[in-house]
């Protein structure tokens, strides 16, 4: 993860149009993005990262800020795109993570992670979760908005915001698959 | 909403036992949010899980998609008014490379505009005399041997644009004219090569495929992306990422050939006219069946 200050660089070279500007930006904040819209959006969350990329690199202008406002302003795009796509689709939880399997037995741990299989699996389960803690679980541990951000991003107070990323936490805890999985891989509890 | 009994009790901190213990579960949470371990080992691992570094499909458009950007940030940066950016680097958006990508992206609005007529719409209407006289006239010239009539001088409609003919005209004009005619002029607009052959929604018409590869071919060389739901339409069409490129280049070969041929034979109507001429579903079926389509 790049310095504020790498960042701060990347933000006046790319609101110039620089491509190495946005190379900085991109690989510092797409796959947090990608992987809250894919909670947020599913299967969608390709095309609505690419949306939310494309808006922001033409509305640049209009923000002004330092590195943590730009996330906070960033994922305040993906989120509005996020909820469109949904609404365009209307599926967000009828096809639930049934069709996931809960990893191949027998393949070994770090090839998981190299193809991104446990990446995966983790965000199928926070999914899963009620919408409101799915989000201020991927909001905050995921993109790495601090409460304020956070909560306005949502919109909601910032009480709410702590009470819905505990009780997300709580339940992933909690969530059998996350047990099994644990224990399948030998760090038992 | 009413506040939950404990409400107060976590606000001021201290005045109960549940509300302390409510009080450092929120810290805990807040510690595990700022980056701290748990003590739970398969909590643990699901959270580094989550913040693992890319992996190699999250990152597999990264070039493309970075260039992309930079050419859509120079995009707006030409078409606005010149107050942008801060005048730190007043060269790093060099003219040369602007040039390129906007010209690129205009060559392929065309061309999908030019796909999209032949296959749809004007072709339909210039067989029908439907067109403003100058323009049939044009095609007349050009294609006179399909079948195109000159300009009718008496009885013509007053019509002055393809699409307001197509509402009054008595031959099988398309309900939806396909309105992108215009559009993909506009240089600074959204996306005119990706979104134009949506409007159509029409599946694997050959209009349709060539605008596809347009759009497609198009952010293939770091110009403006390609919108995604075609992207997802031309992958399935093609029969895989990976055969795109053999399946554009077979698709606007044969375009160029037959198209222009084919278009004009309204008797058996080519399957760029039957989607339009479907109004109902020609407009309302859109996403949701295509996406399944598109995943079996």
């Amino acid at each position: 993860m790049p310095k504020d200050d790498e960042l701060a660089a990347a933000l006046i070279a790319a609101r110039a149009g620089d491509e190495r500007g946005f190379a900085v930006l991109w690989r510092a904040l797409h796959p947090a993005m990608l992987r809250y819209l894919q909670v947020i959006a599913g299967d969608a969350a390709e095309d609505v990262a690419s949306e939310t990329w494309l808006q922001a690199a033409r509305d640049l202008d209009r923000f002004t800020g330092d590195p943590a406002a730009f996330r906070a302003w960033l994922f305040h795009i993906a989120r509005h795109r996020g909820i469109d796509e949904q609404r365009r689709a209307g599926r967000r939880r009828e096809e639930p993570a049934a069709t996931v399997d809960d990893g191949a037995a027998g393949r070994d741990a770090a090839a998981e992670v190299l193809e991104g299989a446990e990446t995966a699996w983790a965000l199928n389960r926070v999914a899963e979760l009620p919408a409101d803690q799915a989000e201020a679980v991927m909001l905050r541990i995921v993109a790495g908005l601090d409460v304020a951000a956070t909560a306005a991003i949502l919109g909601k107070r910032r009480g709410a915001v702590r009470i819905a990323t505990m009780r997300g936490l709580r339940r992933l805890a909690a969530d059998p698959q996350v047990r099994v999985r644990a224990q399948r891989k030998g760090v038992t509890a | 909403m009413r506040l939950p009994a404990w409400w107060t009790a976590v606000t001021s901190r201290t005045s109960t036992r549940a509300g302390r213990a409510r009080g450092r579960a929120l810290d805990d949470a807040d510690r595990l949010a700022a980056g701290a371990s748990s003590g739970d080992p398969a909590l643990n691992s699901l959270l580094d899980a989550l913040r693992a570094p890319a992996t190699p499909a999250e990152s597999s458009r990264d070039q493309a998609m970075i260039a992309a950007l930079a050419a859509e940030r120079r995009r707006t940066l030409s078409t606005r008014s010149p107050h942008p950016a801060p005048e730190k680097n007043p060269g790093a958006a060099d003219p040369p490379a602007r040039k390129r990508v906007r010209s690129r992206t205009v060559i392929a609005s065309v061309a999908a505009a030019a796909a999209l007529l032949a296959g749809s719409g004007t072709a339909v209407a210039a067989r029908g005399g439907n067109l403003p006289a100058g323009v049939q006239q044009q095609a007349h010239r050009l294609f006179s041997g399909l079948g195109v009539p000159a300009p009718a001088t008496g009885e013509s409609p007053p019509a002055s644009s393809p699409r307001s003919s197509a509402g009054s005209s008595p031959a099988p004009t398309p309900a939806v004219t396909p309105s992108p005619v215009t559009e993909p002029a506009a240089p600074g607009g959204s996306s005119p090569a990706g979104s134009s052959p949506a409007g159509t929604s029409t599946t694997g018409s050959g209009a349709t495929t060539v605008a596809w590869c347009a759009a497609w071919q198009t952010a293939e060389d770091g110009g403006h992306p390609m919108n995604g739901r075609d992207r997802r339409d031309l992958t399935a069409a093609a029969g895989g990422a990976e055969n795109v490129a053999a399946y554009c280049e077979a698709a606007t070969t044969t375009a160029t050939t037959t198209g222009t041929a084919s278009a004009p034979t309204s008797a058996g109507p080519s399957s760029g006219t039957t989607a339009t001429t479907e109004p109902g579903k020609a407009t309302k079926s859109k996403k949701p069946k295509k996406s399944k389509e598109a995943k079996d």
